[in-house]
């Protein structure tokens, strides 16, 4: 591996104009991705910025509207056990402590989770049940994006070579029930053959639920939400288990990989449900 | 003698633990070597090609590159092989090349980056020839032959009794078609070593399980004399029978006896992928016959293993799947037709428990299916069957005393009735099952004896030399153990020289779960003769009688005082004898006939049952081994936590056979894509032993390194069988094929 120059900015502004003094920069995080890419020699960066000490990347905040900003350098490990997060996004907490194995918690980032845009990213199903916002900033200042504006297609984001990551904004939902499911080949440190995250109360008539890793962006599934809205008990739980199959497959497609996923799409988000809602008498 | 100062069966903390838990100890990859050169190898870009031209020239070109050897530069001959009638495998490709990931060409160079670079500048120029990448295509007609003699590596028959009769009378008839999948060894420390030259001699210093093998092959290659080569065995982060194989060793010593400077060599993790032996995949059609009791009448089985480009241990892993296929039960006639097929793949090679582990999962699901069709219960069904002291194995070997597989089935069943019965939950149902092995001890049907010397130190203290190569299993310990128990004294009063080809003699490979049983033997005969030797001598300076005398470990005691080691080795070098205690052990065999594969192959046997509680999600398909209970019969065991240690870390080994690992041949490359378990997929494993002692073995023990993987699979498959109701034949039993059995479930 190649000596390159480490650069750690303690400003936004200081961090932009770190990248844009020189080509091939890249931004660092948790490196848990990016080391790996470089070990294999598919990115060879000229220098690493390192981001994580910026202050607006770091820490959650509680909006003036009751959304959340979760900052985009706050490892999986200070998501899964950040009180604030605990209490208004527990889904996020407990995707973000799904991620890889605890070594590596330790040091990824959402923000890196985000920006990679991984079809198989362990917390994309979460943030695209919260309908979250991506900030960023750079050379033209902060930006905006919607999550359908922010993903473009598998590993491909909206966010451009200078700019920044700065901030998740998870707009403010009822209080609901939660589950998240994560399917893998073992228990840690393996990629999602699947996860689904479901979020509902029915006294509120609110639903919402969103898979990862078989779709090529990261979205809510409005047909199964829509199946609960007949009720929110087994059958409904069926019901959306079976249109969000229905929805991954007119995407997706048939493939090799989907003769498993398919089907367990459909029973995973309906185990989620009965999961999230307690409710009894499975099969 | 030496019981009244235990060390056999007693615990206490093993002598390399604090060192390995503090990083002190050394590996080959932590000495530093002044001004060694760094080595690369290119390897076959191509799975089966000739080999038409190599240019080096932008290699050799390269600043910072020493010398690049081919094929051309390997002074002796270019094969080698562990198994003599299959020394078949080139260090450096000669003209054609077999696997992809085959070393071609190497580079010594000044840094490893430069050897690198240099190594990726070598161009090859291939012919390509058609692969084949399974048995079945190696051997269809027209497939390009790997190997002049063809692709069959090799073919053993075994037959007793008369297996047609036996399956036209039977009441009972069950038949599969069982496969089991390439697995890697996963050692955390990759091969590694390094070279000098010390007076003329070729020092290798090597992380390896077999340095006396290592010594004699690098001897064949490099065209030298015994005495031109030595083979230190480096600490060993893990072997697991992949480093039984020749790796790094020789490339060090081809780069440091041609430059005459120092070089290191050690494996990438994807190097090690790609270019060390896997566990043989199996393809086994098994067909069983019992009676309306459930006695079993016969068994025939046809085992067809991939053995990849090279025969390895291909040989011995065959013949020892046959010898072991019927499992621990008492099956009167039997057929068995076992085959090891070149294909080009990496080659395979040994893996801890040499194919048992693929019948295992064979037998095991025919027993199931058997009590299935009976209406019986699967524990009395084998213990029905299991083998008893006097029984017949199916190589029509007569077994000893040491035979303790009903024990361990009836342990089985006693924590199977606390369990109670499985029960399901919301998330998915539950099922519990059984798996129930034998394992020969020591090498197949030959002879594979181990040596030991005893000798006084300068210190008047004594010391151990053996050849065993200690790779983390502990035999070090287990050694010494027996060692100190049969002299009188403690494992910390004893010095130890190990496995260094200038310094000790053969103890043979630590492979096969030979070594506290062959090794052990032969460290407690040089014990006794060291005791004999003393007090002999003692005798004779002293002119007491030797029935009056004792030897107190440091000394030997008489009536009129004591003799201190030290003054008796001064008296017998004055008659120009050394006090020396030598130790020798041969496991006592008969070679399989050629024909019906009849002998004895091993001198004892290891037995053991486990038991499995899984749970199946129904959504998901995902298995969890929720408990694991082991029992083995091991004879003795000389050091308690090492044996439960082999078991528990086996079982985990287990999980992973059955449930994740396969070797993909054409994508994995590192431990990114090929899983193994972590600690959160493997139970609290509750490991028991029973000590059915051998009487042939050193303070009763036998073996456990083998056992402690094989019977975890098959109790794995059978408890998701109780589950779902369906049987999955095919390991690993991963997301996919479970939930189609899941699916197969719904359906009914």
């Amino acid at each position: 591996m190649a000596d390159r120059e480490y650069l750690r900015p303690s400003t936004l502004v200081e961090a932009v104009e770190l990248m844009a003094a020189a080509p091939g920069r890249r931004i660092v995080a948790g490196g848990t991705d990016l080391m790996v890419y470089i070990r294999e020699g598919k990115e060879r960066p000229s220098a690493l910025v390192d981001v994580t000490g910026i202050p607006e990347l770091n820490g959650v905040r509680k909006l003036d509207d009751g959304a959340l900003a979760v900052g985009a350098a706050m490892t999986h490990s200070m998501i899964g056990s950040d009180p604030v997060i605990q209490a208004v996004a527990p889904l996020l907490s407990d995707a973000s402590s799904s991620v890889g194995a605890v070594q590596i918690r330790n040091l990824a980032t959402i923000g890196g989770n985000v920006v990679n845009g991984a079809v198989a990213a362990d917390t994309l199903s979460a943030l695209a049940a919260f309908d979250a916002a991506f900030i960023t900033y750079g050379a033209e200042g902060e930006k905006r994006y919607t999550i359908d504006e922010f993903f473009l297609s598998p590993g491909k984001t909206a966010v451009g070579a200078g700019e920044i990551l700065t901030k998740i904004i998870l707009p403010p939902q009822p209080k609901a029930a939660h589950a998240f499911i994560k399917v893998a080949r073992r228990r840690a440190a393996a990629i999602s053959r699947l996860a689904v995250s479901v979020m509902a109360n029915p006294s509120e008539g609110y639903a919402r639920i969103a898979v990862g890793a078989v779709l090529p962006k990261p979205g809510r599934i409005t047909m199964a939400e829509e199946a609960l809205m007949n009720g929110f008990d087994l059958s409904a739980a069926k019901a959306a288990g079976d249109a969000a199959k229905a929805h991954v497959l007119s995407i997706s497609g048939e493939r090799p990989s989907m003769v498993y996923k398919l089907p367990v799409v459909s029973s995973a988000v309906e185990k989620a449900i009965i999961k999230a809602l307690s409710l009894k008498g499975v099969k | 003698m030496g019981t009244f100062n235990k060390v056999v069966g007693v615990d206490g903390v093993r002598r390399d633990t604090v060192d390995k838990l503090t990083g002190k100890e050394r590996f080959s990859g932590d000495y530093k070597i002044p001004g060694a050169l760094a080595l690369a190898i290119a390897r076959s870009s191509e799975a089966h090609a000739l080999i038409k031209n190599i240019d080096l020239t932008k290699a050799k070109a390269l600043p910072g590159v020493v010398r690049v050897f081919t094929a051309e530069d390997v002074p002796g001959e270019n094969s080698y092989g562990i198994i003599p009638i299959t020394k078949d495998q080139p260090m450096l490709a000669a003209g054609k090349v077999r696997f992809k990931g085959e070393a071609v060409a190497l580079v010594a160079a000044e840094s490893l980056e430069v050897a690198r670079e240099a190594a990726a500048l070598i161009e090859v120029e291939y012919e390509p020839l058609k692969a084949s990448f399974t048995p079945e295509e190696a051997l269809a007609d027209g497939a390009e032959a790997i190997h002049d003699k063809g692709n069959l590596c090799f073919e053993h028959d075994s037959l007793m009794g008369d297996p047609d009769k036996a399956f036209a009378e039977a009441a009972v008839i069950v038949e599969d078609t069982y496969t089991t999948s390439a697995i890697e060894h996963s050692y955390m420390e990759p091969e590694s070593g390094f070279a000098v030259m010390e007076d003329g001699v070729v020092v290798v210093t090597v992380s390896t399980q077999n340095p006396h093998y290592d010594h004699a092959d690098l001897c064949r290659l490099l065209g030298l004399e015994e005495d031109k080569v030595r083979v230190k065995q480096a600490t060993t982060g893990g072997g697991f029978g992949g480093k039984l194989d020749l790796s790094v060793h020789s490339y060090v010593a081809l780069a440091t006896l041609l430059t005459g400077r120092p070089s290191r060599l050690a494996y990438t993790r994807e190097e090690s992928f790609a270019a060390s032996a896997k566990r043989h995949s199996f393809t086994i059609k098994y067909r069983t016959a019992a009676d309306a009791e459930g006695n079993l009448l016969a068994v025939d089985a046809e085992l067809v293993a991939d053995t990849g480009a090279y025969a390895s241990y291909g040989v011995a892993v065959a013949m020892r799947a046959a010898v072991h296929a019927a499992g621990p039960y008492m099956v009167p006639n039997s057929r068995v037709y076992s085959r090891a097929v070149y294909t080009n793949h990496v080659f395979s090679g040994a893996m801890r428990g040499f194919g048992v582990p693929q019948v295992a999962l064979a037998h095991e699901s025919q027993m199931e299916k058997i009590a299935a069709k009976l209406g019986m219960d699967p524990i009395e069904l084998r213990l029905k069957n299991a083998l008893k002291p006097g029984d017949k194995t199916i190589t029509g070997q007569v077994l000893g005393d040491s035979v303790g597989i009903r024990e361990c089935l009836e342990k089985i069943k006693a924590v199977r009735d606390e369990w109670g019965a499985a029960k399901g939950d919301d998330d998915g149902v539950r099922g519990i099952g059984v798996g129930a092995m034998l394992y020969g001890i020591g090498n197949t049907g030959v002879s594979n004896p181990s040596t030991a010397q005893i000798r006084v130190n300068k210190e008047g203290g004594v010391t151990l030399y053996t050849g065993c190569a200690d790779i983390g299993q502990g035999s070090d310990h287990v050694l010494l153990g027996i060692c100190a128990e049969t002299l009188g004294l403690a494992r910390e009063d004893i010095a130890l020289v190990r496995a260094d080809t200038m310094l000790t003699t053969n103890a043979g490979a630590t492979s096969a779960s030979r070594q506290t049983y062959i090794s052990g033997n032969a460290v407690k005969a040089a014990a006794e003769m060291f005791i004999a030797k003393a007090v002999e001598a003692a005798a004779k300076v002293s002119g007491s009688a030797a029935s009056e005398l004792c030897f107190t470990g440091t000394a030997v005691k008489g009536p009129d005082g004591e003799l201190s080691l030290l003054e008796i080795a001064e008296s017998l070098r004055a008659e120009g004898r050394e006090l020396e205690g030598e130790g020798y052990f041969d496991p006592e065999t008969v070679p399989l006939d050629h024909h019906t594969g009849q002998g004895k192959p091993y001198s004892t046997y290891g037995f053991a049952a486990q038991l499995t509680l899984v749970h199946v999600d129904k959504a998901t398909a995902e298995v969890r081994v929720e408990k694991l209970f082991a029992v083995h019969d091991i004879g003795k065991a000389i050091y308690p936590q090492g044996v439960i240690g082999q078991i528990s870390g086996g079982s985990a080994m287990g999980v992973g056979l059955a449930l994740m690992e396969e070797f993909d041949h054409t994508s994995d490359k590192n431990f990114d894509t090929y899983l193994i378990p972590t600690v959160l997929d493997v139970p609290d494993v509750e490991a028991s032993f029973i000590e059915h002692a051998e009487p042939t073995g050193p303070y009763g023990a036998k073996g456990v390194g083998e056992p402690a993987l094989i019977p975890t699979a098959p109790a794995i498959v059978n408890a998701i069988a109780d589950a779902v109701g369906v049987r999955i034949t095919s390991l690993p039993a991963n997301l996919e094929r479970v939930h189609s059995a899941l699916q197969l479930m719904g359906g009914k």
